[in-house]
């Protein structure tokens, strides 16, 4: 149909056409700019590419007390800073002009609605607190620590002994050590390496912080994404390439030169 | 104290409520006090093949409201002893689930019967949660088809992390495979997964096998549960399911293709 459309008006300038796309959305808890800026600072030491050019929707209505336009500059100001771009504003209409002000988008706000994926988010951001700790060992780390050793602390290793089923993401800081099997649509977070005593049908991530020398080890390779450090690989039996031949093997994966590479174990 | 059992899938379509409605229908038979209830709120199904339609009065959605007392809403099957039904409502909205409603009603039943049997609508929203939230015990049903298989893996998850179970940090629920629909001729061509291939990738204990049949369909409709036709390869199955899960060791049956065995010759091919 849109064919048509175009040969038709084939001297049209410009045609509109509807999309639809994920945007992150960062609902705001809070106007206080030093605890935005410290979290936002935290957030893009732990994925430091993760929001580069990032379009971002800022929520208002998680806000206790309204904010002022200037206030309101000030956080898209800090969002700038970390790399995001921040596209809308979503709040009642009362920002509607602080946003027109500010050159974005303005969205009316959404009804309020149990979020399932919430749940999920809570789960894995479980181990966050634990870093923090961590971190608040003088001795034990620098305010600038160039490169987290892979597997640096047993504290920040998480084992799980449970099948990792579809649908479920799990996250550990450090290492992560599954004994048993990931089904296809899970996802295996880690900031260091990635053991897998069983099956790997799912999505294995490892390095996500940034760690180019994390690993990903697993007793039966059938994964169907794996990562190390932001480089990615999608994979699967029928594809041909030196890859396929590992297919229900125990192997290793590292990345070596900015490509993955698999070998038996 | 009851034992509260939910049969459930993720996908819809694969026989949850025919599951529900016969392993119900077979705990009774064998003289447990069994209640079997419909929380698919707002399609309406399991009274249907329970066959008791025509009976429904109140329903699970007026008791956890207090417009009805439990007994009101309760419905003694026709067919078999021990066996009562609590249907859905069909005309409210399923956010009427509540699970503090739930458990009031849970706690009244587990007065009276040794299994509630829960059958779970499909998908993983609301409704579904809601059914598995209490259980004891769940029913896998899949089909052996890659996304029945995927949806049965991804209730599996919910069940270990939002069941009360899993909340409470008490003994995870126990889970049985039930795989339905299971064509062993279609199998043995390759158009479906084999038995093997689904416990490998869900990784719980196979309760039963039950073919697809006719006689399935055929028993909906006539709204009878079909395990109560005894002459049927899925009346068997269904049979040989609740012998299992009452602890009885039966090897595995109508997992080959009937080529020479006895089955065929008593009642033959129906593949």
């Amino acid at each position: 149909m849109n064919s048509t459309l175009t040969s038709k008006q084939s001297s049209a300038a410009f045609q509109l056409k509807g999309g639809i796309y994920t945007l992150t959305t960062l609902e705001l808890h809070s106007s206080c700019l030093s605890s935005l800026s410290q979290q936002l600072k935290a957030m893009s030491e732990k994925a430091p590419h993760f929001f580069q050019q990032t379009p971002v929707v800022l929520a208002l209505e998680k806000l206790p007390a309204a904010i002022d336009a200037h206030t309101l500059t000030a956080i898209a100001g800090r969002l700038r800073e970390s790399g995001m771009i921040l596209v809308a504003i979503r709040s009642s209409e009362q920002y509607k002009l602080s946003a027109d002000r500010a050159g974005v988008a303005w969205l009316p706000s959404q009804k309020a609605r149990p979020e399932k994926n919430v749940v999920m988010m809570k789960q894995s951001e479980q181990p966050i607190p634990v870093e923090s700790h961590e971190s608040a060992q003088p001795s034990q780390k620098n305010e600038t620590v160039s490169e987290p050793m892979p597997g640096a602390s047993a504290s920040e290793t998480r084992i799980i002994e449970q099948p990792v089923r579809s649908g479920q993401q799990v996250y550990a800081p450090g290492d992560l050590i599954v004994l048993s099997q990931v089904s296809p649509g899970a996802e295996l977070l880690a900031g260091g390496h990635i053991h897998v005593y069983g099956p790997l049908r799912g999505r294995a991530l490892a390095g996500v912080k940034g760690n180019p020398k994390a690993r990903i080890f697993c007793h039966r390779f059938e994964a169907e994404l794996i990562s190390i450090s932001g480089q990615y690989k999608l994979t699967c039996k029928t594809e041909q390439s030196s890859w396929s031949r590992h297919w229900g093997k125990s192997v290793l994966i590292k990345l070596a030169a900015d490509h993955l590479h698999i070998s038996r174990l | 104290m009851a034992r509260i059992i939910v049969v459930t899938s993720g996908k819809g379509g694969v026989g949850k409520t025919t599951t529900s409605a016969s392993f119900a229908t077979g705990l009774a038979m064998k003289g447990h006090r069994t209640v079997v209830i419909d929380f698919d709120v707002g399609l309406r199904n399991l009274d249907l093949i329970m066959g008791c339609e025509r009976r429904v009065v109140y329903d699970l959605i007026n008791v956890i409201n207090g417009e009805a007392a439990l007994h009101q809403a309760l419905i003694k099957d026709k067919h078999t002893e021990n066996l009562s039904v609590l249907p859905a409502s069909q005309t409210r909205d399923k956010e009427a689930l509540t699970r503090e409603g739930i458990q009031a009603v849970f706690d009244e039943l587990a007065k009276d019967y040794e299994y509630i049997i829960c059958d779970s609508p499909a998908g993983i929203e609301h409704g579904a949660l809601m059914a598995l939230y209490f259980a004891d015990e769940a029913i896998i049903t899949t089909n052996p088809e890659v996304s029945s298989v995927r949806d049965s893996d991804r209730i599996l998850g919910i069940l270990q992390s939002k069941s009360r179970r899993a909340e409470q940090n008490l003994d995870p629920v126990k889970e049985h495979l039930l795989l339905t629909r299971y064509n062993p001729t279609r199998v043995e061509m390759g158009d479906m997964l084999n038995v093997e291939d689904v416990q490998e990738i869900l990784a719980i204990p196979l309760l039963a096998v039950v073919p697809e049949s006719k006689d399935v369909l055929k028993a909906s409709n006539h709204g009878v549960p079909v395990i109560h036709q005894q002459a049927t390869d899925a009346g068997q199955a269904y049979n040989d399911m609740v012998a299992r899960f009452l602890g009885a060791e039966l090897p595995h049956r109508f997992i080959n293709a009937p080529k020479k065995g006895f089955f065929q010759k008593v009642f033959g091919s129906r593949a």
